[in-house]
């Protein structure tokens, strides 16, 4: 018997050596670390590139990821990409969850201020995230200028919030209000 | 009781724990008890391991990082470190380290260590205060040089102050040094740091001291070992000229991007310490997640959106790198230019230079930075 259950650790040792890439754990099925981080890349270019359907065709059917690390990742592009796909919702729903781990994320609260800024109710909201990721220095990129911009009424600071995104843009039309 | 020792006493904090505190065992090996760290947390093993190509990473990568190995490929092994160091110059140099081995391009980091911590620390890794030793006789300091010079102990060790020094290694010379010759002390601080009655056993028979002793092995006669411990123990030293302070270039005019600054800067100088754990290897490193008695920062510098979403506070709150410090510099500004003052033997006091224990920028690098910030920090 211990013959048997040493040949039989022996064989799944050996099995998991073997198998491709993406891990068996229990009865779920994993992405490796690497098959992680470039599907994880691979849908961030996607964002950047202003595909965000193309990161839910990538991210929504794929196995777990290998760590939870990746796992926030792959719910924080998801959920950017619902926003910026009009599922408005459930994109903050997901960007408030993941800000409970990390309550002062600048990115992600410029995202959530995204989100929020595209909502029925939640523009008060999102002008306060942006103006005090503004006042401490922490705006992530362009875009929260962008967003800033459009939230901030008339002759308020929205002149100063387009210099500013004009400075952090590759291309300043990433400026211009109302787009 | 007097109060350093009862400053100890009220501490009740052991040698092993603050080795763990510090992660000496971070950078060096010999460290007896202290936990294992894993390799991608071990900054020589790891650079170690990817100079042989054993690290667990794809080759083609490995191969890509190898010329840039030029730091931290070796540090000394504190074992055995008892019968040769003095407690009483281990713990300053904890308090306050210098440039020991010049021809190492990394210095102990300075760490956030109390003084009644470093004077566990040190009597915890060399023991007791050592047994002072008459001055030797100015003959056989002289006689001493001429063996010095005859034996060519020079090839390895400077002697700041005493004798010409053979200038910096280049970097070729950097990645292909040996770990003797790379980690041979500049013997100006050699009267200071070891103890008097260990050195004619540590120039006669190294390894009878310690089992990894580098020093080579000359079967010196016994009048040559006098001659040579009188030299390094007595030998009058002239004060080093201080090297001239790098200066602070004028903004570029031309427009400076990120991915210049992350390629020049960020990329060769910080990102070891502030990574991104979801894109690398390790924890996110030691000013991410915490290492080195440090706290964790909460600072990663892999990426524009890392760089401007800022790090921690003492109090964990976040907050801008450039933000301006009441002097109108950058904060980041300020840690790199610390740096620069702590090569030249002074501490900023609140200010940890950057990069720890690293060389600082140089002028042209930090003339790139500065310019970029002054810009707006473009993308």
């Amino acid at each position: 018997m211990r013959y048997l259950t040493a040949a039989s650790l022996l064989t799944a040792i050996a099995t998991t050596l073997a198998a491709p890439a993406a891990w068996a754990c229990m009865d779920f099925e994993a992405l490796s670390p690497t098959e992680s981080s470039q599907l994880l890349a691979a849908a961030e270019k996607h964002l950047e590139d202003g595909q965000p359907q193309a990161v839910i065709d990538l991210l929504a059917y794929t196995p777990e990821m290998s760590s939870w690390r990746h796992g926030n990742k792959r719910m924080e592009l998801v959920a950017i990409a619902s926003i910026r796909l009009g599922k408005v919702d459930r994109g903050v729903r997901a960007l408030r969850a993941l800000l409970r781990k990390t309550p002062d994320d600048p990115f992600l609260l410029a995202r959530l201020a995204e989100g929020l800024g595209r909502s029925k109710h939640g523009k008060a909201e999102a002008l306060a995230i942006l103006e005090r990721l503004d006042q401490q220095d922490l705006m992530p990129d362009a875009l929260g200028y962008a967003v800033l911009a459009q939230l901030l009424p008339a002759g308020k600071g929205a002149t100063q919030a387009v210099a500013r995104c004009e400075q952090r843009a590759l291309k300043k039309s990433d400026c211009t209000l109302g787009s | 009781m007097p109060l350093p020792h009862l400053l100890l006493a009220l501490l009740a904090v052991s040698g092993p724990e603050l080795v763990a505190q510090f992660q000496c065992q971070r950078c060096h090996d010999g460290l007896a008890g202290a936990p294992p760290i894993p390799v991608e947390r071990h900054c020589v093993h790891c650079h170690q391991e990817i100079e042989a190509g054993t690290f667990d990473a794809p080759a083609e990568v490995q191969a890509g990082w190898r010329p840039n190995l030029v730091s931290l490929r070796f540090a000394p092994d504190l074992s055995e470190l008892g019968g040769h160091l003095r407690p009483e110059w281990v713990e300053g140099f904890l308090l306050a380290p210098i440039d020991l081995r010049p021809q190492l391009l990394a210095t102990m980091p300075r760490l956030p260590i109390t003084p009644p911590e470093a004077k566990i620390l040190a009597r915890h890794l060399v023991g007791p205060p050592s047994v002072e030793q008459p001055a030797p006789a100015p003959s056989e300091v002289e006689q001493g040089r001429v063996h010095f010079l005859r034996l060519g102990c020079g090839e390895c060790h400077a002697y700041s102050g005493v004798l010409p020094g053979r200038g910096p290694l280049s970097s070729a010379e950097l990645l292909s040094a040996s770990a003797a010759k790379l980690l041979a002390p500049d013997l100006a601080h050699t009267r200071t740091r070891l103890r008097p009655e260990a050195l004619p056993t540590l120039l006669q028979t190294p390894r009878k001291l310690r089992a990894k002793a580098l020093m080579p092995d000359y079967t010196l006669s016994p009048e040559e070992v006098s001659a040579l411990v009188a030299f390094v123990r007595a030998a009058p030293i002239t004060p080093v000229p201080e090297a001239p302070p790098k200066v602070r270039l004028p903004l570029l005019s031309r427009r400076v991007s990120f991915p210049e600054i992350k390629t020049k800067i960020f990329q060769k100088h910080c990102r070891h310490c502030h990574a991104d754990p979801d894109k690398a290897f390790g924890d996110g490193g030691p000013g991410n997640a915490g290492g080195l008695g440090y706290a964790g920062r909460g600072l990663s510098l892999v990426d524009y959106r890392a760089v401007q979403s800022g790090g921690r506070d003492d109090q964990g709150r976040r907050r801008s790198i450039f933000a301006p410090l009441p002097d109108g510099t950058p904060r980041l500004i300020a840690h790199l230019l610390a740096r620069r003052e702590e090569e030249r033997g002074r501490v900023v006091l609140g200010i940890v230079g950057m990069p720890l224990g690293l060389p600082s920028l140089d002028e042209a690098e930090l003339q790139l930075l500065e310019s970029w910030i002054s810009q707006g920090r473009p993308p």
